[in-house]
């Protein structure tokens, strides 16, 4: 079997055994509505004097990079329980590409992070946001949810590997992931923070993803922040993917 | 060799076995985590929220540095509730809870263990994040008796939360579907109201809402406390609110604690 | 000092309206060990959770070394040492931080309290581990430890519900040591076990329950008369199987039906040659005979005229009283009766 096919196999487990579970696939759709109904009554008013378009063309996009990278925790448990509840162990005795499981688990993942990102637009749709840039674009617009979703994946592969226990997977990721929130351009315009932070602001992949995002959808520039985000995953692909292979392998 | 030790009754047995298990608790925070979690969570809300917010609510009028530190004191009072609210349910899970039940351990000082440690746990956080709202020019300008009502009220609020916590922890037995379950709500009280966002930023058919939630009481309670006038009346409502959520909650756990095996 | 270390009359105790034990009585001679064996659901950790206070019985009366335990149940936790089931340890801490906190839990000084920490520790040999947290523990670990954390005082009466479950041969014949030592220095023991063996090697007395019923109670020989201490298996291929239970009939009444195994049996070793003669005498062809120990199931199925459900509790907890009548019928002459009513 080539790596296609084996990478193929495994991430259709890992996906019908997200879809069976009526726990994570209500965690990984409700937690991103929750949080985009509560930040927008909560920032709406606040934000809102401060840009030209409403703040549900900001939040939405903001909302499904958050969920994108606050559910690599997810995914860092996970790889996490299979390397120790020995599914690795048992595929490497079988004649099967190491690099296999890996991408069966970031295939499967990036199925649900598809899931999420629909949704979540949906839901946006109600509320007001839209597509004003056409179809391609709304295409793109997943694209890059996707792309984004690759530079958090290496990471929670990582993790998943280095750490002692589910727990600690959990909190290695959510907490710089929450911190990466805070200080992107997801919830309010870089002008809102203060000017010696912006350039830093600028360059969380959170806010290079969050400008594509919001070029492709409400409007404004697109090509440079697809290249940063492009970089980030390239980055993070170079950097950590070795990284977690050799970490996952031992 | 076989004769029997005393009973379980008794205040000294209370108070002693109470501490022991303290101290237990206590022990099980004792972590490297616990002690990253005290240095960056402060840090991570305290200037996080300050950056995303700070030139926003200037342009509003607000000093968003003596304003957000309670929010972020009320925030972790729920973390230490619901960490506690997990840790009871892991105490069922691993029959630790059981032993101390077939033991002479005075039932009162499996109650009194909890809360000894928690109030700890409460106090060291609102130290922490006062010191943390230091640097970002947080103040307390009511004097020292008001700062030690903020401190007496933010441990009164965790302590309540923790009795209710405990009430799902001992009737679940999961921890991990506590920490999930304790999740919500947490995050659903603390957005709506008035911690991170005052009242009239809300929507106005959400203000009502927002203005009389136990939590937005509790949090403006604790910004008066560190005002320079501290408001009486708006203390006041917060420790009503404080009673009652002890009281109710405190049923509760109560219940739960006599079936709970 | 009363006689009984522990009494029980006519206990009774349901779930949701399911009886898990219906009208149980037994007693255990103060200084004695009891053996309490009964398959899975019988009832057994639910007595013993009612003897210890944990849960309330719903009608009967308890007495632990002379104390009522509804009535007083403070005193009874005051004499009672308890290693449940599962074990019960804080699995943060290390071993010896388990014991010193239920020594510090029992109002031990702390220096006595690390004294005996270590007395234990090494009693159980588990020195080596003293100071690992028990959740790196094996297994045998942790029961071990969960027994020691129980003998942190020392108390006149001890339950130890299935102790040795889950151990290798060595661990189990050491706790069984253990266990005799803790009877030899003047303790009241009720032990609970699935395994006949075990009862037979420590008990002074055994209780057998089933679905919440007390159905047999004597030593364990004279249970172990009940099945003739030794039972024949013999294998037959079909399709003489039909044939070899007819014949085998005429020896014992009670031939049970394993897959191809038949089982009968035996009082006398010299039995299994005149098995093998009968069948032979017959033209019945065998592709194997041969002596072993009768299992639970089968003292149970002597006990009972049934066999192979009683695995099943549960379900024949929920069948009520029409079974049980028949299966007081169905006793053989010679059964060790259960007693009733004590007073
Ligand atoms: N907390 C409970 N709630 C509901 N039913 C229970 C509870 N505990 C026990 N039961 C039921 O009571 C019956 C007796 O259970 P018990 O645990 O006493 O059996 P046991 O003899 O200890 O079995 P095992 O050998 O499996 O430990 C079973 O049918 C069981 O399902
Ligand atoms: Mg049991």
């Amino acid at each position: 079997m080539s790596v296609a096919a084996e990478a193929a196999l495994l991430a259709g487990r890992n996906t019908r055994r997200f879809l069976r579970s009526p726990q994570l696939l209500g965690d990984a759709v409700a937690f991103p509505l929750i949080l985009l109904l509560l930040m927008l009554v909560m920032f709406g008013e606040v934000v809102a004097g401060s840009t030209e378009e409403p703040y549900i063309a900001r939040l939405a996009p903001g909302i499904v990079l958050f969920s994108v990278a606050y559910s690599s925790a997810g995914t860092a448990v996970a790889h996490h329980l299979d390397l120790r509840g020995g599914l690795h162990g048992r595929l490497r005795t079988m004649p099967i590409s190491p690099v296999s499981p890996l991408l069966g688990r970031i295939g499967g993942d990036l199925v649900k992070f598809t899931l999420v990102t629909v949704v979540t637009v949906a839901v946006g749709y109600l509320l007001g946001f839209r597509f004003r840039q056409g179809a391609p674009a709304a295409l793109g617009f997943l694209l890059v949810a996707l792309l984004f979703a690759v530079i958090f994946l290496w990471a929670a592969l990582l993790v998943g590997a280095s750490v002692g226990s589910a727990e600690s997977a959990n909190t290695a990721l959510t907490t710089p992931v929450t911190l990466l929130l805070l200080l992107s351009t997801c919830l309010v315009p870089l002008s809102a923070f203060p000017d010696w932070a912006q350039p830093v602001i600028r360059l969380n992949p959170l806010s290079t993803a969050h400008s594509a995002l919001l070029g492709l959808s409400w409007g404004g520039p697109v090509l440079t922040p697809v290249l940063q985000t492009l970089a980030w995953a390239a980055v993070s692909t170079v950097v950590l993917a070795p990284l977690a292979l050799r970490r996952s392998m031992r | 060799m076989t004769a029997a030790a005393g009973t379980e009754a008794g205040l000294g047995n209370l108070v002693a076995q109470g501490a022991v298990l303290a101290g237990r608790n206590l022990r099980h925070r004792a972590t490297v985590e616990m002690a990253v979690m005290f240095v960056v969570f402060p840090l991570i809300f305290v200037f996080g929220f300050l950056l995303l917010f700070g030139r926003l609510f200037d342009a509003r009028g607000l000093d968003y540095g003596q304003f957000l530190p309670p929010a972020i004191v009320a925030q972790w009072m729920f973390t230490v509730a619901n960490t506690s609210g997990a840790a009871s349910a892991a105490d069922r899970a691993s029959g630790m809870y059981r032993r101390c039940l077939v033991m002479p351990v005075n039932r009162g000082a499996i109650a009194l263990g909890r809360i000894a440690s928690e109030a700890v746990g409460a106090f060291v956080a609102v130290v922490v994040i006062s010191l943390t709202g230091h640097l970002a020019g947080f103040r307390f300008h009511g004097g020292v008796l008001a700062a030690c009502g903020f401190v007496a009220l933010a441990v009164a609020f965790a302590l309540a939360l923790t009795a209710g916590t405990t009430a799902v922890g001992l009737s679940s037995g999961d921890p991990a579907a506590v920490a999930t379950l304790l999740n919500l709500p947490y995050l659903a009280l603390i957005m709506l109201s008035t911690a991170f966002v005052p009242a009239d930023a809300f929507p106005g058919w959400l203000e009502p809402v927002i203005r009389n939630s136990p939590v937005s009481v509790v949090i403006d309670a604790l910004r008066s406390l560190a005002s320079a006038s501290p408001s009486w009346v708006e203390v006041r409502g917060a420790v009503v609110w404080v009673a009652v959520l002890a009281v109710v909650f405190g049923v509760a756990a109560s219940r739960v604690f006599r079936r709970a095996r | 000092m009363t006689q009984w270390g522990i009494e029980v009359e006519h206990l009774r105790k349901e779930f949701d309206g399911k009886p898990a034990v219906r009208d149980v009585s037994f007693t255990v001679g103060a200084g004695t060990l009891l053996g309490l064996l009964g398959p899975n659901g019988s009832g057994k950790t639910t007595i013993i959770n009612c003897l210890t206070t944990v849960l309330t019985p719903d009608g009967g009366r308890l007495l632990v070394d002379g104390c009522d335990v509804t009535g007083a149940p403070e005193q009874v936790r005051a004499r009672i040492a308890v290693t449940g089931q599962f074990a019960a340890l804080d699995e943060v801490l290390s071993g010896r931080d388990n014991l010193m906190l239920f020594g510090r839990l029992l109002r031990l000084p702390k220096r006595q309290a690390r004294q005996r920490a270590d007395e234990l520790l090494d009693r159980f040999a588990l020195g080596d581990a003293a100071d690992k947290p028990v959740k790196a523990y094996s297994g045998g670990m942790r029961r071990r430890l969960d027994l020691a954390a129980s003998l942190v005082v020392p108390r006149p009466v001890v339950f130890l519900d299935e102790p040795t479950t889950g151990l290798d041969p060595r661990s189990r014949e050491e706790l069984w040591q253990t266990i005799r030592q803790l009877r030899d220095d003047g303790a009241t023991i009720l032990l609970t076990s699935q395994y006949l063996e075990e009862v037979d090697r420590l008990a002074d007395r055994v209780v057998v329950i089933d679905a919440g019923r007390v159905i047999a109670e004597g030593t364990g020989d004279e249970l172990k008369g009940r099945v003739g201490g030794q039972v024949c298996e013999v294998t037959v291929p079909e399709p003489n199987r039909a044939a070899a239970r007819e014949a085998l009939r005429a020896f014992s009444g009670e031939v049970a039906e394993h897959g191809e195994h038949l089982v009968v049996p035996v009082s006398r070793p010299a039995q299994l040659v005149e098995i093998v003669r009968l069948l032979d005498d017959r033209g019945i062809e065998i592709d194997d005979a041969a002596l072993r120990k009768p299992t639970l199931d089968e003292v149970f199925f002597a006990l009972t005229g049934r066999a192979d459900e009683t695995a099943d509790g549960d379900e024949r907890a929920a069948d009520g009283d029409a079974g049980t009548t028949g299966r007081d019928g169905e006793r053989p002459a010679g059964a060790v009766p259960a007693e009733g009513a004590r007073s």
